[in-house]
């Protein structure tokens, strides 16, 4: 059993490892961006606009974004806002990939013409994309990656509890390592029982 | 020979015991990570809100001005939150957006949107009766545990609170750490060596290959 637990430990680490690491390191950089450069960097936002002519399609937000993003290969994650978070005047979405996002905009008085705004990230930035990318339901590389993103989540919950076990099994003195399991045990459970009832 | 062992030991025992002190925020991490993947409706049902009523002396609550600038008026909301806040004897964070607002038709009623992990408030004060009525919802320890997730920074009225930022920081830098150190203790054990070459490998390429080409290409 501990060698077996041991295995799960060590090839769960060696799998999830970038991922994990860029979790961490990414979740690091959105915290403390402004010690990362911030928005130095960033090339400023470039705007064009084009024409719609010759689309006959639905003139609804997912059916414009959909044509929209493969028309002018826009490539990404597509976020339609629902209705009732569209402007009025006009139709908004964008286009997301690590990096980079396209906005938008096509005028109700002037369904023929729209703006796309393209603004691209500098370093920080991408690490912070990278960070945040969650849901399934975009293709099957999104969902890979969020997939590895299920996969390094489980894996901590994996590795605080292989962990302790390896740990009370190989430990000769094992107060040290109670004294910090029940320190750590407290101030979690704590926190949340704190937040949950305190007013 | 000695000085190898003595090295390979200690960083053994900072990988278990950063690990151990860690405990708790791994679990709680893991956790919320998965609930931002899947937000099923019973992680984000909230209570029956609860009204109570308070005291409050408020003659000088901050209010905006119509030459204000939309960064002024957001600032000056944001500081009659915070007196509200304090005068309730509340901890957490406010919204100073469409959120909080004056009552166009009474001017001695300001609305204030009161936020934290766990609960939202929604304030209403009534200057001139020196009364707070306080609409009070409570979420569930899946909301408490997702407000934890990656905290930083202040808990305006709660220094406990506030020392979450720090347990923050300190599992970030044990977590690289002990990735590091695992590798590293990995690599001294030669019948797993292969194995493990041909896994960290494998899932390595595929892994920054995934990142370089959602980067690149969508």
């Amino acid at each position: 059993m501990y060698n077996v637990i041991r295995k799960v430990h060590l090839y769960t680490g060696l799998v999830i490892l970038v991922f994990l690491m860029m979790y961490f390191v990414s979740g690091y950089v959105l915290i403390h961006r402004p010690w990362f450069g911030g928005q130095a960097g960033k090339p400023d936002p470039a705007t064009r606009t084009e024409s719609l002519a010759g689309y006959t399609g639905p003139r609804t937000p997912d059916a414009l974004a959909a044509y929209v993003s493969g028309h002018f290969a826009l490539r990404g994650r597509l976020n339609v806002p629902p209705p009732d978070k569209q402007p009025k005047g006009a139709i908004r979405f964008s286009v997301f990939r690590p990096g980079t996002i396209h906005e938008i905009r096509i005028p109700h008085d002037d369904l023929e013409t729209l703006t796309i705004r393209t603004t691209r990230e500098n370093a920080a930035g991408l690490l912070v994309h990278l960070h945040r990318i969650h849901g399934y339901g975009d293709g099957s590389l999104y969902n890979a990656y969020v997939l590895f993103n299920d996969l390094a989540s489980f894996s901590c919950i994996l590795f605080a509890l292989t962990g302790v076990y390896l740990w009370w099994k190989t430990a000769k003195r094992k107060i040290w390592g109670v004294l910090c399991l029940t320190a750590s045990c407290a101030y979690g459970a704590g926190m949340v029982l704190y937040l949950l009832h305190t007013r | 020979m000695m000085v190898a062992t003595m090295f390979q030991k200690t960083i053994l025992n900072v990988h278990i015991y950063g690990g151990l002190l860690c405990f708790s925020y791994l679990i709680m991490f893991g956790i919320s990570s998965l609930n931002f993947n899947h937000p099923l409706a019973f992680t984000r049902a909230k209570q029956e809100p609860t009204t109570w009523e308070h005291r409050v002396h408020l003659p000088d609550l901050p209010r905006p001005s119509a030459t204000m600038t939309g960064e002024r008026r957001v600032a000056t909301k944001a500081a009659a939150n915070h007196a509200v806040r304090e005068a309730l004897g509340l901890f957490g964070h406010q919204r100073p957006w469409a959120e909080s607002w004056w009552d166009p038709e009474d001017p001695n009623h300001y609305h204030a949107s009161l936020v934290r992990p766990g609960v939202e408030y929604e304030v209403d004060v009534f200057i001139d009766r020196e009364l707070a009525r306080v609409k009070e919802t409570r979420t569930n320890a899946w909301m408490v545990m997702k407000g934890l997730h990656g905290f930083h920074g202040n808990m305006p009225g709660s220094a406990f609170v506030e020392t979450w930022g720090w347990y923050t920081e300190f599992c970030t830098f044990v977590v690289v750490f002990a990735s590091a150190s695992g590798v590293y203790l990995w690599t001294r054990r030669k019948n797993e060596r292969r194995v493990g070459f041909v896994l960290i490998s494998a899932a390595a390429t595929c892994s920054l290959a995934l990142m370089l080409y959602l980067t690149l290409h969508g």
